[in-house]
């Protein structure tokens, strides 16, 4: 008798997938819905010559990997901290010419990717006409529109091998439910099941079946463009998982004065805050208190 | 960065109320840039001031939003908190719907501006020949083309950030001048105004240049005029800017910005 097959597995059986010089998705946006479970996993497993691409904002996910030196080329519209300060490992591996970047605008990115969603060989904007993204990126097209002749700019599509994405919750089967926004993580998930890659999401917590099914309006992604889902609980720490807990500014600020002191000081960070913690499970035991998780979960009420 | 010399209000309060009395009544727009907490408190004392009918849309998350007869509003430094729910959001628009809505205006951030409201945020090159990155160019290069107009607000007024010739141009303003946009196809109008912690900038009718429009209290013309390095266009008569009335302030400290997010 065939049984229908669960998705569910481990960080590291689903990131067989993930080779080296593979095109990386990455969801989420700045300091929220970063699978951060997966993105350590990967600099533990030492992955290398990776092109991220992350849509549409990156900060200590896309940094801290660029540190770890697992990536070659990043497609990332705004890579920083918001008020928190600039990204100093993308600063310092960008001026060196150890990282090539991929200059873009956010809707561009999303042209590329769109494209892929569609199996189409190119999206078209108008954003960037006139600019120097067009110098500094061969890859984005001055072109005419073949309609009105009016200046445009084609992107070619982006297809990625693998991506991996952060939710609330998610079922066996896959299906992943956001309880906040679930920033572009749809479109990456179409993009890249539609080019025949892999998406590997991590959520804090997978619940039966019968809860997804009994509102399936609240699944935000259906389990058919999910190939691995791994049970990550505060998976996306430092940052937040939108509208269950929030991002751990400490944390963050903490990992951002020591960027900024130098390489030695970043890979002394990554070797404690990373390396040497085997598992997901390891970091939460070592890294985080019950006092900290629950101050987080707190703290996604604003009671001023 | 510099503040509002012994002003009674922060540079960030000053930013926030300038910007909230050039946003319209019945407009559509999305705060955002490097410190999106100005432009979305100024989003927010627009709607509790002149512009009861304004709506808000934090374009990273799609949050619409007004406050008008809302209990009370936190201010958080990032339009993407989850939080910024508790302040006044009535719906979340899908990704896609956040790039399909038309804005009358956007804010932008950037490292350098020149004397068209062309702007920088992706490269500088130091003194030493290298170059320094940005954080890049988020929406921008999507949103200069798209609004109906955008607001440039700059956190330095010095020659290295006003500069003759951007080291790199992430988003058009009005490019080399009259005509560029049409030329381009840009939808936009273009920037129409600039606000630094020295003073405010609009642009020239005709020659759609850099233009002063006024002081901030407690700052020099002559060395605002010092400590820019592109074409700018002076007035014979340049006034003060219009100080925050009590009535502005009290609102922005009690309604929108009760924790001080903009006095740090």
């Amino acid at each position: 008798m065939t049984q229908r097959h669960s998705r569910q597995t481990s960080a590291a059986d689903a990131f067989a997938w993930l080779h080296d010089g593979a095109t990386l998705a990455i969801g989420g946006s700045l300091f929220h819905n970063k699978p951060m479970s997966l993105v350590r996993e990967i600099v533990r497993r030492g992955t290398r010559r990776l092109t991220v691409v992350a849509m549409t904002q990156a900060s200590i996910d896309v940094d801290l990997l660029i540190a770890a030196g697992c990536v070659e080329e990043v497609r990332v519209p705004y890579l920083g901290f918001e008020y928190l300060g600039l990204a100093s490992n993308f600063r310092r591996h960008s001026a060196d010419g150890r990282l090539r970047v991929w200059d873009c605008d956010e809707t561009q990115v999303i042209a590329g990717v769109e494209a892929a969603a569609k199996n189409l060989p190119s999206g078209i904007t108008k954003t960037g006409v006139g600019t120097d993204l067009l110098r500094s990126n061969p890859d984005l097209r001055a072109i005419d529109d073949p309609i009105t002749g009016e200046p445009m700019v084609a992107v070619p599509a982006i297809r990625p091998d693998v991506s991996i994405i952060h939710a609330s919750r998610g079922d066996r089967w896959g299906n992943l439910a956001y309880a906040g926004y679930p920033f572009s993580d749809v479109l990456i998930a179409e993009a890249t099941h539609r080019s025949g890659g892999k998406v590997i999401a991590s959520v804090d917590e997978i619940v039966p079946p019968s809860l997804i099914a009994a509102d399936p309006f609240r699944t935000t992604i259906a389990h058919i463009l999910v190939d691995a889902i791994v049970e990550a609980p505060w998976g996306a720490h430092p940052c937040s998982s939108h509208g269950s807990y929030q991002y751990d500014e400490a944390y963050i600020a903490h990992y951002q004065a020591e960027a900024r002191k130098g390489e030695a000081e970043m890979n002394a960070w990554l070797d404690t805050h990373v390396r040497t913690l085997e598992s997901h499970d390891a970091y939460l035991d070592r890294s985080l208190t019950p006092s900290r998780l629950a101050a987080l979960r707190k703290d996604i009420y604003a009671d001023s | 960065m510099q503040t509002a010399d012994s002003q009674p209000w922060s540079w960030g309060e000053l930013a926030a109320i300038v910007l909230s009395r050039e946003l319209g009544e019945g407009e559509v727009g999305s705060p955002g840039g490097s410190r999106s907490e100005i432009p979305l408190a100024a989003a927010r004392l627009a709607q509790l001031t002149h512009a009861p009918n304004l709506s808000i849309i934090t374009s990273a998350v799609g949050f619409v939003a007004s406050l008008v007869d809302k209990p009370w509003s936190p201010l958080f430094h990032s339009t993407m908190d989850y939080r910024n729910i508790y302040a006044g959001t009535e719906a979340v628009m899908a990704m896609s719907g956040v790039f399909h809505t038309k804005r009358d205006w956007f804010f932008a951030g950037a490292m350098q501006v020149d004397a068209y409201g062309n702007i920088n945020l992706s490269t500088v090159r130091l003194k030493d020949g290298t170059n320094m990155r940005g954080p890049g160019a988020a929406g921008l290069a999507y949103s200069s083309a798209m609004a109906k107009r955008f607001f440039i607000y700059m956190h330095e007024h010095s020659k290295r950030s006003f500069v003759r010739k951007l080291d790199y141009m992430t988003a058009v303003g009005h490019g080399s001048g009259p005509g560029t946009r049409e030329k381009l196809g840009l939808r936009g109008g273009g920037p129409a105004l600039v606000i630094s912690p020295r003073g405010v900038m609009d642009f020239d009718e005709q020659t759609l240049l850099l233009r002063l429009r006024s002081v901030h209290p407690g700052q020099s013309i002559d060395e605002l005029v010092a400590q820019t390095d592109c074409e700018l266009i002076v007035p014979h008569d340049v006034p003060f800017t219009t100080a925050p009335s009590s009535k502005e302030l009290n609102i922005l400290r009690h309604r929108v910005d009760r924790g001080g997010v903009l006095r740090k």
